[in-house]
């Protein structure tokens, strides 16, 4: 039991994972206190306000990811915030389309460049954060992902000129660049509140800007996504995933058991 | 001048750069803008270098037709394939909406998916109570394993995520501060280092001074 065959490991982790996903369990979901500070903080914004949306993620971090983001976008859409979208990854526009593609048509009152607007993708990482700062349109290259002039007759841009004139930030973020250029251009210079929305393996990493109050909340992987989903009365992917992630989670530490096990009776001997 | 034009660069820009963002004189600031404007387009550039580059490696791989050569092929037409498509028909259409959602996104989304595998094996062979410390990392990691699972807190009760919570707010922020703070300091010495001229191994050499 030492040294089990991996293809073992693997197969029983896909028939944990997929059985999961067949005959859901429904365990029920708490939700942790950061992740309701990060949903009480944009639930205090007001109507009219402006949240910019970084989706600093690539097509591996939409299972954790966007379950969240689709679920701040309703929060806001329901209380008439509106929402500026771009990011320093290459795919943050096509990110940011998937998520419009879905939960748009749930609000046909809300017009793009009205009430929302996918701005894209924009190269140069934290320079663009730097020069958001001083000119939103100029940062995006008077140009958003669909194509359109900037800021054209987008009325979004009537009040909202710069990231000085945004009322709240999040972090949608894989990785580098992502939450650290956030806090660091946005966050602490100009004292715009945030939160972060990040993958599982990064909440180590972003525990200590919580626990200094340079974020509000933090939104931990597909558990927060689930528990952000449920805050706004939304279960979707990230709770159906739960399942899953307590069935695979229970096989490795089965596995990591019955290892130690062997080993601690192996060192006796 | 090889040497020296590029440190030159490098020292006035970087110096007009700190300068703005520190004591902000408006000429500095000015400079910085527009520096942060060429940033953007150079920016940019590196995509274009990068598939020159791309195209100049895996093109000696397919007219040598050397090991593995069909996998270039492949990278070829998948990489010109989504730039012809998206130049010609837009990024907007339904052809090339339809092609990236239906091979980068699935792709890259299986790519991210397998760490599950590879974790799932490196933590079944790693994690073995040989010392105290690699007990120790084994209790914790298996405290907050079934924290973030909801069926640790049906199976075991409340105090799995009060411990979970308290493992990452607590000696996971202390370590990680230290951390940060060392990888800081050191990231400014190092841009100090570029910055005067003493660490040039960006510049194609081989170390510094």
């Amino acid at each position: 039991m030492q040294n089990v065959d991996r293809r073992i490991i693997y197969i029983i982790l896909i028939v944990a994972v997929v059985y999961a996903l067949i005959k859901p369990m429904g365990l029920p979901v708490t939700i942790n206190k950061t992740t309701e500070d990060a949903y009480a903080a944009i639930d205090a914004l007001q109507p009219g306000d402006v949240l910019v949306m970084g989706m600093d993620f690539s097509a591996g971090g939409i299972p954790e990811l966007e379950p969240a983001g689709k679920a701040i976008f309703y929060q806001c859409m329901k209380k008439d915030v509106k929402i500026v979208m771009f990011g320093m990854w290459v795919m943050a526009g096509d990110m940011a389309e998937r998520l419009l593609t879905e939960m748009a048509p749930l609000f046909p009152d809300k017009v793009y460049g009205t009430d929302y607007i996918n701005i894209g993708y924009k190269a140069g990482g934290a320079v663009l954060l730097q020069k958001a700062v001083d000119d939103v349109v100029e940062a995006a290259l008077n140009i958003d992902h669909r194509g359109n002039t900037l800021p054209g007759n987008f009325p979004i841009f009537d009040n909202f000129k710069s990231l000085k004139d945004a009322a709240f930030w999040v972090c949608l973020s894989t990785g580098n660049p992502g939450v650290p250029d956030w806090i660091k251009v946005v966050g602490d210079p100009l004292g715009i509140p945030g939160t972060i929305d990040v993958v599982s393996v990064s909440i180590p990493e972003n525990m200590p800007f919580v626990d200094s109050g340079q974020i509000q909340g933090i939104i931990q992987g597909i558990r927060g996504s689930a528990e952000y989903e449920l805050l706004v009365s939304r279960p979707g992917r990230a709770v159906a995933g739960m399942d899953a992630q307590s069935l695979a989670h229970v096989v490795i530490l089965v596995f990591i058991a019955l290892g130690n096990i062997t080993y601690l009776m192996t060192r006796k001997k | 001048m090889r040497k020296e034009l590029p440190l030159a660069i490098t020292f006035v820009v970087g110096l007009i750069v700190v300068l703005a963002n520190f004591l902000a004189p408006q000429t500095f600031v000015k400079i910085n803008n527009e520096v942060r404007t060429w940033f953007q387009l150079v920016s940019s550039l590196f995509c274009a270098l990068g598939v020159a580059n791309l195209t100049r490696i895996h093109g000696k791989k397919v007219s040598q037709q050397s090991e593995g050569w069909i996998f270039s092929v492949i990278m070829f037409i998948a990489m010109f394939g989504f730039m012809i498509t998206a130049l010609s028909v837009g990024q907007q259409s339904a052809l090339y909406n339809n092609l990236y959602n239906n091979t980068i996104v699935p792709l890259n989304a299986t790519m991210y998916s397998i760490l599950m595998f590879y974790i799932a094996s490196a933590a079944y062979r790693a994690f073995r109570v040989r010392s105290m410390e690699a007990t120790l990392l084994l209790i914790a990691a298996a405290i907050v394993m079934l924290g973030k699972a909801p069926i640790g807190e049906v199976v075991l009760g409340k105090w799995v995520a009060t411990w979970t919570n308290w493992i990452l707010a607590v000696p996971n922020t202390a370590g990680m501060r230290g951390i940060q703070l060392g990888a800081t300091l050191g990231g400014i010495a190092m841009a100090l280092r570029v910055l005067l001229g003493i660490e040039r191994a960006h510049f194609g050499g081989v170390g510094g001074e």
